[in-house]
């Protein structure tokens, strides 16, 4: 089998094509009004992106990656914390497991209702979701890490900041990644639904409002256009943890051949 | 080359005392495992003594409670009674002056980083600058023959060759005394007879008292100005012997040699006197 760059790209490429080209003949034969034809779809695509872009587009993608960074960062922080004390794990984590039990969905009409229909209350949910697997990642990478490791941290008497930053954190951070990739794709799930309800810009209020004036092809752009950023950003972060990983077993086959 | 201080005229370490100069000394040493009805005692009155420049292997029956007392020697787990003394100090935590490799070195070195940060690690945490941590690795490097694999990964190395890397880490940090658990357990053959060799060469280069756990009695006389051989349950200290086999030593040649073999044989008796009766009770 022929392995070169070109060669996978056709085989990656070769599902979705074969779905769109189906798709694309079932429109244009079947004339079903919520199935737009490839033409439409592109006529309502420029129609909406000379505006669309800076209203709809732009406060979804901020919204996510602000809510995002912040789970980061917390659930980095916190997770490693719980996963460094069981005295922090004994009184967090039921309530922690709790919290997270609630479906992503669910949360969001409950704090729209608290914190009302601004931008900020929708990079609250999106932390509020995307903070959890994170965290939980975080804690298994430190729960998970090899006691040799620590052993020999302590045999050569290595100082805390130096063992956290060298060992702990690397360490870690095959379960870390586990977790933001995690976060990251419930993110754009939840910030797309928060902006369903009251919302005046965001991806999410684009679908709606087209669909609430039929406007299927506006449902559809709106749609394919999140799938696109889904895509995108979990690519742009399966090459930050190929980078990350190099080291780690689960990258080593890919970075050898 | 000229820091060997052999041949050591055989003093029991058993009856350690303040006497002699003793770099690292474990005195009525005891360890058990639990508390009250279900503890374990692993070690009994353990008296042990490693002389300056001295390189002292302890051998024993796996399970016998070498690595316990290892990890105590090294400040790694608190004994349960009897104290260890570095340089004279009673010893709570892991000494500066006292390096550990490990018997595991796939998991001692960490995957991340590569060859020449994995040994500048410990360095970095005594404070020392990092042009000097250079030239301390490149030196380590060069002694351990790893220099063109600097900027490997470990999972770039062999088995063999990492645990190369966890020697020239232990010795970059300059230890009086480095401690070595069953450190060519998980090589093979040949790899393994090199590095023994490799150790005795570094080990006159860097002048180092060494203190190395082994189950095999070959290494054990092989490497060895002192065999001492732990054994039964608790283990207490059940022979020493004195090897006099000299600083230049030959897989071959020496092993050959009637001293050789003959204290083998003495030191594989004793252990499997130690042995023994449990297999037969073992055995249906």
């Amino acid at each position: 089998m022929n392995h070169t760059p070109g060669r996978k790209t056709l085989h990656a490429l070769a599902l979705p094509l074969a779905a769109a080209l189906g798709l694309a003949a079932y429109a244009i034969v079947a004339n079903n009004i919520f199935v737009s034809t490839p033409q439409e779809l592109w006529d309502r695509a420029v129609a909406w992106w000379p505006d669309g872009w800076a209203t709809d587009l732009l406060p979804s993608v901020r919204n996510v990656l602000i809510g995002f960074a912040v789970s980061v960062v917390v659930g980095v922080g916190v997770g490693m914390a719980l996963g460094s004390s069981r005295f922090l794990r004994a009184y967090l984590l039921p309530t922690v497991d709790f919290i997270r039990a609630i479906p992503n969905a669910a949360i969001v009409p409950v704090l729209l209702l608290i914190f009302g229909f601004s931008a900020s209350t929708r990079i609250l949910i999106v932390f509020l979701t995307a903070v959890w697997p994170i965290l939980l990642g975080a804690m298994d990478g430190v729960l998970a890490a090899d006691p040799r490791q620590g052993e020999m941290a302590r045999a050569y008497r290595i100082p805390p900041l130096i063992r956290f930053f060298r060992i702990t954190l690397p360490g870690a951070s095959p379960q870390i990644l586990a977790g933001v990739k995690v976060g990251l794709t419930v993110s754009i799930v939840v910030v797309v639904i928060s902006e369903m309800f009251g919302a005046t810009d965001g991806l999410g209020h684009f679908i709606i409002a087209s669909q609430r004036q039929f406007d299927i092809a506006g449902v559809w752009v709106g749609t394919i256009t999140i799938a696109l950023i889904g895509y995108g950003l979990n690519a742009v972060f399966a090459l930050v943890q190929k980078r990350l990983l190099r080291w780690h077993p689960s990258t080593r086959i890919d970075a050898q051949s | 080359m000229t820091t060997y201080n052999l041949p050591l005229v055989g003093q029991s370490a058993a009856d350690a005392g303040p006497t002699h100069d003793g770099v690292l000394e474990a005195t009525g040493l005891g360890k058990s495992y639990g508390a009250g009805p279900a503890a374990r005692e692993v070690l009994k009155d353990v008296n042990f003594r490693l002389g300056r420049g001295e390189f002292v292997c302890i051998v024993g029956h796996s399970g016998t409670g070498k690595t316990t007392l290892l990890r105590c020697l090294a400040g790694l787990m608190a004994p349960t009674s009897g104290e260890v003394r570095f340089e004279g100090a009673k010893v709570t935590e892991p000494p500066r002056g006292l390096a550990v490799v490990f018997q595991d070195y796939s998991r001692s070195l960490l995957p991340w980083m590569t060859v020449t940060k994995n040994i500048e690690l410990p360095l970095q945490g005594k404070g020392i600058s990092s042009a000097e941590r250079r030239s301390l690795v490149a030196n380590v490097l060069d002694a351990v023959g790893l220099s063109v694999h600097a900027a490997k990964l470990p999972h770039e190395l062999s088995g063999g060759m990492q645990q190369r890397v966890a020697i020239a880490r232990a010795l970059a940090y300059r230890p009086e005394v480095l401690i070595m658990d069953e450190p060519f357990a998980s090589v093979d053959a040949q790899t393994r007879a090199d590095l023994e060799d490799l150790t005795l060469k570094l080990r006159r280069e860097f002048a180092a008292s060494v203190v190395l756990v082994t189950h095999d009695v070959d290494e054990a006389v092989y490497l060895g100005d002192q065999v001492v051989v732990l054994g039964g349950s608790p283990a207490r200290v059940r022979r020493i012997e004195t090897t006099g086999l000299g600083p230049d030593r030959d897989q071959i040649e020496t092993k050959a040699l009637p001293q050789f073999t003959d204290i083998r044989a003495r030191v594989l008796r004793e252990i499997r006197a130690q042995t023994q009766p449990t297999i037969e009770g073992e055995n249906p």
